[in-house]
């Protein structure tokens, strides 16, 4: 049992017979990766809303994320420890969502204020509630901003993760230090590359789910 | 019917934008709320669908408090047009059409139809209906405002510089198939504009507003031009006032005489065809002056148009064929507004 639980270990100096171990962790890395975005998003949305609804307020919260972001990563996993727990995946995961938030939170107010006064004036005057407003109305004129800050966001993630590599739970960032302690340049590399691969994998998909959310953008283009 | 009753509205600066006014829209009518800049105009039509509530006084819509209504009810059921359209940049234009029967719980098959229909209506054809707002002209997403606003026959319309944001040519279209749906489906409306000449187009009654929301006058369009209430509105309405009045009216309602009539012992002289080639005086052949004429169907102005051109001052009312039919002086033109026409 504990042999099947622990990682799969780097063998001899060179990739053959190595591909589980990346398949591993590139596995972890995305499964933190997703968790740490979506966390991010959830917890942005509300602050945004409360930002862009209460003005007086955005620039505290938006000073707040900043602040956050400002903690080294590694003394973040460190505070998050005591309620969270040191040897499970759960601060790396949290801090990574709490870092998301300095470009989630700006994008999407940024978004829903770039909606144009006149269309939020014309959805009222025609009898939309508030909430229905900004749910129909507001958001889906939002979404190119906000997939931009996703985009950037999962991006830095992806990056960001790796630091974690430092305290034994990096994914991806495990093959960066380890590769190092042992001097195992192959290891190194493989995880460099997969992180790229990982990054642009994902920038592409988000950049999609984007386009599809927006019909009216291509359609203007194309015309 | 929309009713203002002592309507007043002080922002929490302390400026008053509208200021104890009391209007009366009677139903199937149009009123043109015109002014300048900080006269209140749009404040008074955003409190009619309560986008701004009224600091004091009342507004009836149909007898009926506006403040004792749902305000999401009350706003679907009342048009609303705004400059620039305010159209849903991410919805096409059906979607956009059927936004407020939609919020009304028609399903969607009924919204579409009708929203075809109104397409038809405000002279767009069926294949605007999956275009987004940004593939249409200026002109054409102010139809669709339009139709949006007519969608699910709100009984009131309130339009606040529709036809704003377009250049004139476009607008006097608009102006136009306004009018022509208006007498169509005899909506009661207030329009809100800054253009006098809007205003008196478009508007069965005018209301000038001054500066911080107090009425100046209200009134048909004819009476506003020929009986202004004081200097400020007789200056807003122009110094061309005359000449407005007689765009109002039709050419064949400006006083006139018979074509056989010799003001100043001019008579026309007719070929064997029946159409005037000239001016004579005293049946003097010798010295013929040329004939300004008026085609049918055209407005007040063209008499007088056509009375400046002439060298003797006199404009000919012709048919189809050219025949004359009647013939206005300048003197007579003088006459406009001053004896009921």
């Amino acid at each position: 049992m504990l042999i099947a639980d622990s990682p799969p270990y780097w063998n001899g100096p060179q990739l053959a017979g190595n591909w589980d171990v990346i398949r591993y962790y590139t596995a972890e890395h995305v499964r933190f990766t997703l968790i740490a975005v979506v966390m991010g998003m959830l917890l942005a949305f509300p602050i945004a809303y409360l930002a862009h609804r209460r003005p007086v307020l955005y620039p505290p919260l938006l000073a707040g994320t900043n602040i956050i972001y400002a903690i080294p990563s590694l003394a973040l996993f460190a505070l998050l420890g005591p309620f969270l727990g040191y040897t499970n995946d759960k601060p790396i995961i949290v801090a990574m969502a709490l870092y998301t938030l300095v470009i989630l939170v700006r994008n999407i107010v940024e978004g829903l204020r770039a909606v144009p006064a006149h269309v939020v004036d014309a959805a009222t005057g025609l009898g939309y509630g508030r909430l229905r407003r900004f749910v129909k109305v507001e958001l889906p004129l939002a979404v190119p901003t906000i997939i931009a800050g996703l985009r950037l966001a999962t991006v830095s993630t992806i990056s960001l993760i790796t630091v974690g590599g430092a305290i034994g739970k990096g994914a991806l960032g495990r093959l960066f230090s380890d590769g190092t302690d042992r001097k195992i340049v192959v290891e190194l590399w493989a995880g460099v590359i997969a992180v790229i691969v990982l990054a642009l994998i994902a920038d592409v998909i988000i950049l999609t789910i984007g386009r599809l959310l927006t019909p009216w953008n291509r359609a203007v283009r194309r015309s | 019917m929309i009713q203002l009753d002592r309507v007043t509205k002080r922002f929490a600066d302390g400026t008053v934008a509208v200021d104890e006014l009391s209007l009366e829209v009677p139903s199937g009518e149009v009123l043109a709320l015109l002014g300048t800049s900080g006269s209140g105009k749009t404040t008074t039509l955003r409190m009619i669908n309560r986008l701004i509530e009224p600091t004091s006084g009342t507004i009836m819509i149909d007898g009926r408090d506006a403040r004792s209504l749902n305000v999401h009810e009350l706003r679907r059921g009342i048009g609303y047009v705004i400059q620039q359209a305010g159209l849903f940049p991410h919805r096409t234009v059906l979607d956009n059409i059927t936004t407020v029967p939609r919020l009304l719980g028609w399903d969607r098959r009924r919204a579409r139809d009708r929203a075809m229909e109104l397409l038809d209506l405000v002279g767009l054809g069926a294949g605007m209906a999956k275009r987004y707002p940004a593939q249409l002209s200026g002109g054409q997403q102010q139809r669709v405002g339009v139709a949006r606003a007519l969608a699910a026959d709100p009984p009131l319309l309130l339009m606040d510089e529709p036809f704003g944001a377009v250049d004139p040519i476009v607008r006097a279209q608009l102006q136009d198939e306004f009018l022509r749906l208006q007498r169509e489906l005899h909506k009661t409306v207030v329009f809100v504009t800054h253009d006098v000449d809007e205003a008196i187009t478009v508007g069965t009654k005018v209301a000038l507003l001054r500066t911080g929301g107090v009425l100046a006058q209200i009134g048909t369009p004819a009476e506003v031009l020929t009986e202004p209430a004081d200097a400020f509105v007789a200056d807003f309405m122009g110094t061309d006032r005359q000449i407005k009045l007689l765009g109002l009216m039709p050419a064949s309602a400006v006083p006139s005489r018979p074509p056989t009539d010799e003001p100043d012992g001019w008579s026309l002289a007719i070929d064997d065809d029946g159409r005037a080639t000239g001016w004579r005086r005293n049946g003097d052949a010798a010295a013929t002056r040329a004939v300004a004429t008026v085609p049918p169907g055209a407005d007040g102005r063209a008499v007088l148009d056509a009375a400046l051109a002439s060298p003797i001052g006199i404009a000919v009312h012709v048919v189809d064929d050219g025949r004359p039919t009647a013939i206005s002086t300048l003197g007579d033109l003088s006459r406009v507004g001053i004896e009921p026409c």
